[in-house]
């Protein structure tokens, strides 16, 4: 039988082009930090010029053979690490496609790799990246294709390598100031930098606050959107959403629900700075007036095709307000902690029409076991046809067709409740306090009993005057037939109304009516 | 011979305490004069290395004010070591650095604004030398925005003069090129225009290389000391006192080192009102020198500090060949200064209490740095 195979030439392509944004190119090389045991890591954008980009970390490092290995093959065919001796703190391991390093290329030409292992000698190697690499390899495709034979599982399988660039390795006799490893992209594409620093002259750009805490506080959950705030910020916000790091506290999210998990990132011992300030996930909900529905994502372990899955999380509705960015609203998938592409406003392609709702909601999904199969290359987006894919969203659209939406309609209608009695005990005491303040010392308003006998009875009003009080009968709401939007002002009328005609002649009643009214209004 | 640790050079930090911090003091003080209501805060320029202690020291000093958002951001500094950028932002955060060869970026061709603007191209193709091209001219695009400066401190730890560069070398030129854009209008932290009538600069600069070509020798010589002898009579006596009695030629030939000290000083002086500036008289150049281990031996440094003022009026305000008397005038003031005063030693000031009043207060910047970084524990 025939076999289809894909060229070698498309895969090579990607050395130069794989994710969306330079964080997405960023957290790869924070996944490598995670599984070389790095305890910190530190991003340094060289902000507010962009020259350089830089990224380090306290991990493993690399020995020289392990870098000329990659260099000469190894990078898109790394296996995950699941044979390897278990990581620190208990990590999971998030394991890579291998393009890791080279990602970083989507936005420079070359760049500098130093490492001072745990384990062997210090190296520095520059890597540099053929310049037009694309054309290259549509018009020089036989001097840069080769013949290669590589293990892959205890198997030896042959193959082709792509040369995509060179590099120039230098061992390192000297004192290395850190361990670990260290990147510098310093042939930075100018459109970045030019992208960066024109993002900070925007209108709407704020300096970021040294402490990220404040920056989410003050600036972030303010703010409509990212894209007004600038490419720096989305830089800070996508790495903070997306690396396995902390929250700000237990309880970043109401009622405690991301309380576990956050304990659990804390116990992983990993910390992310970005020029100097120690990122956290961008998420702090608080201080909701009209309060949070939290619902836990919890279907325990499944099998799918023979597969394990297994997935949990949250979901958090910000009940009667908008999320702030919008970024934040929709669902983010995590694998192994990191998270996938954004949070998908769409909710996994729910099917419903929940209206301005869906603009309070946001929840993020653990998976712990599966899915990765679903991955596309860009590691940024899903197969949404990849069956592990499809269990996981069938049970997130079922919470949130079952729990969570009528909840929030539940609360929706409390809430209005509430409202509608909160504006009735406002307007009565307006009322109250119009005729106080014209000569009636005590005013009692009350509800005429409704008359289910005469139904045009019970829209009468009527008032009396004993000693120094004026009880004032107004009819009910619901009976008065006008729009719903004029019925506590029609029966405001009628109580002042009524109290006007309880002087003595038609032009002091006219006069008095046309006072009260006037005030009335004023204060309405 | 183990690494000079230049940090805890304590010679140094009498320089930076002792030296410069009074300077800018006193360049922080003239600032605030100019504007009582909202001034604006000191613009500093630096080849701060790593450690930015200069830098430190000022902020602990409240010299320099970081903004409300606590970053450095009225601080410039180049590094060409792209390790040494992100460990200085480290420490001071929101600084703007410049990760390039100051010399070699500053020195590019003369091209059009329009050069210098980063912009996407239409006619080169994206290769590794066009993108280097056009970040460097692009680092000179915003290091000449970042003018005016109100201290400058070419703190750059080399010789002035490199036997393969042609006279005057890269660094004379370099520094003309400052004293030009020093004269740029430029924009406050408190987003209120200003245009400087005066600056501080600090220079710091290896003595020799002591196999300096004789077209420099020539040069400090004939034009940095002879001329000086041949139009102020009143320099004969100092300068004998200073050469032990030698002719210009005999000076440098026997104590390379002492005329090389009262030569460079002077060029500086002569590179300011050429360039329409003029230092101040009243202090003049103030110079210390101290010599530093080094692996095959010993290296001496010389610091120069001083004030330079704007010429008045200024060029574009004067008639083809008009001169500026009180520039001349202090010029003369400022080279008569250099001729009459010993070069300071500091290893001499440096003993006693004032070793141990640094001492502490090294230890103390150190604590203070911590403040913005502190190195994670291995």
């Amino acid at each position: 039988m025939p076999k289809i195979r894909v060229h070698e030439r498309a895969l090579a392509h990607l050395s130069r082009g794989l994710y969306r944004s330079p964080a997405s190119a960023l957290r790869e090389l924070v996944s490598n930090a995670w599984d070389a045991n790095a305890t910190r890591v530190e991003i340094n954008t060289n902000y507010p010029k962009f020259y350089q980009l830089s990224i380090q970390d306290n991990g493993d490092g690399f020995t020289a053979d392990d870098f000329e290995s990659l260099m000469s093959g190894g990078i898109g065919n790394s296996q995950k690490r699941t044979n390897d001796q278990p990581l620190r703190y208990s990590r999971p391991t998030i394991g890579r496609l291998g393009i890791g390093m080279l990602g970083i290329a989507q936005i420079c030409g070359s760049f500098v790799v130093t490492s001072n292992p745990k384990i062997g000698k210090p190296f520095r190697a520059r890597v540099n990246l053929y310049d037009l690499a694309k054309e290259k390899m549509d018009e020089k495709y036989s001097e840069l294709v080769h013949d290669a034979t590589t293990t892959l599982e205890g198997e030896q399988i042959s193959g082709k390598i792509v040369d995509v660039g060179t590099y120039d390795f230098e061992k390192l006799n000297g004192e290395t100031p850190f361990k670990g490893t260290l990147i510098i992209v310093d042939d930075v594409a100018p459109i970045f930098t030019l992208t960066f620093q024109e993002s900070l002259k925007l209108g709407e750009f704020k300096d970021m606050p040294r402490e990220w805490r404040q920056a989410v506080v003050r600036v972030l959950n303010k703010a409509p959107s990212l894209q007004v705030l600038g490419d720096y910020w989305r830089l800070a916000w996508e790495l903070s959403a997306a690396c396995p790091i902390p929250y700000f506290a237990n309880d970043a999210l109401p009622k405690g629900i991301v309380r576990e998990r956050n304990a659990a990132l804390e116990s992983y011992n990993f910390a992310l700075h970005l020029d100097g300030r120690q990122l956290f996930k961008p998420v702090l909900l608080r201080e909701n007036p009209g309060g949070y529905t939290t619902t836990h994502i919890n279907p325990g372990p499944q099998t799918v095709y023979g597969k394990d899955l297994d997935f949990g999380g949250y979901i958090v509705v910000q009940e009667g307000l908008q999320l702030k960015p919008d970024e934040l609203r929709g669902i983010l998938i995590r694998i192994k902690n990191v998270g996938i592409g954004y949070y998908d406003q769409s909710m996994l392609d729910y099917r419903f029409n929940e209206g301005p709702r869906t603009r309070w909601l946001t929840g993020e999904v653990y998976v712990e076991k599966g899915l990765e199969d679903a991955l596309n290359v860009d590691r940024d987006s899903f197969n949404r046809f990849h069956p592990e894919f499809r269990v996981l969203q069938t049970y997130v659209h079922e919470v949130l067709r079952n729990e969570v939406f009528p909840a929030v309609y539940k609360n929706i209608d409390a809430r209005s409740k509430e409202r509608k009695s909160k504006v009735a005990t406002k307007r009565n005491a307006t009322v109250r306090s119009v005729l106080q303040e014209h000569g009636n010392r005590n005013v009692r308003i009350v509800r005429r009993a409704r008359d289910e006998e005469d139904e045009m009875k019970s829209t009468y009003s009527s008032a009396h005057r004993s000693r120094d009080t004026v009880e004032v009968v107004v009819p009910n709401e619901e009976d008065l037939p006008t729009g719903k939007a004029s019925r506590q002002l029609a029966r405001a009328i009628l109580a002042i109304f009524e109290v006007a005609l309880l002087e003595s002649d038609r032009s002091t009643q006219r006069k008095k009516f046309s006072e009260l009214l006037l005030d009335l209004l004023k204060r309405w | 011979m183990p690494h000079f640790a230049f940090e805890d050079c304590l010679l140094k930090h009498y320089i930076r305490k002792e030296v410069w911090l009074p300077f800018c003091r006193e360049r922080l003080r003239k600032i605030r004069a100019t504007s009582s209501r909202n001034p604006r805060r000191m613009r500093y320029f630096t080849f701060c290395a790593v450690g930015a202690l200069d830098v430190l020291l000022l902020d602990r000093e409240r010299v320099l004010r970081r903004s409300n958002n606590d970053e450095f951001d009225t601080v410039f500094f180049f590094d060409k070591d792209r390790e040494a950028i992100i460990e200085t932002q480290k420490r001071i955060p929101g600084a703007n650095g410049f990760p390039g060869d100051f010399a070699r970026v500053v020195m590019q061709a003369d091209v059009g604004d329009d050069e210098l603007a980063l912009r996407v191209l239409t006619d080169e193709r994206d290769t590794h030398e066009v993108r280097e091209k056009q970040m460097q001219r692009a680092q000179l695009g915003d290091f000449i925005e970042s003018f005016p400066f109100d201290v400058v401190n070419l703190d750059v730890e080399q010789y002035l003069y490199r036997p393969k560069e042609q006279l005057p070398g890269i660094l004379t030129n370099a520094i003309r090129k400052i004293f030009k854009w020093q004269k740029r209008d430029g924009l406050g932290s408190n987003k209120k225009p200003f245009t400087l009538d005066e600056f501080t600069l600090m220079f710091t600069t290896r003595v020799g290389p002591a196999d300096l070509p004789d077209e420099y020798i020539s040069y400090l010589r004939d034009h940095c000391i002879e001329k000086n002898l041949v139009e102020f009579q009143e320099l004969t006596i100092p300068f004998q006192k200073k050469s032990g009695g030698r002719a210009p030629a005999d000076f440098f030939a026997n104590d390379f080192d002492g005329a090389f000290t009262l030569a460079v000083p002077k060029s500086l002086s002569e590179l300011a009102l050429e360039q329409d500036w003029y230092i101040d008289d009243v202090k003049g150049i103030l110079v210390f020198q101290f010599d530093r281990p080094f692996a095959d031996g010993t290296y001496r440094m010389l610091h120069m500090v001083m004030s330079i003022s704007r010429q008045q009026p200024p060029e574009e305000k004067r008639a083809p060949g008009q001169k500026v008397q009180a520039a001349l005038s202090a010029h003369k003031n400022t080279i008569v200064k250099l001729f009459e005063a010993d070069v300071i030693s500091v290893e001499a000031l440096v003993q006693g209490a004032m070793e141990v009043a640094l001492k502490t207060d090294l230890q103390e910047l150190f604590k203070h740095r911590e403040r913005y970084y502190k190195p994670a524990a291995e």
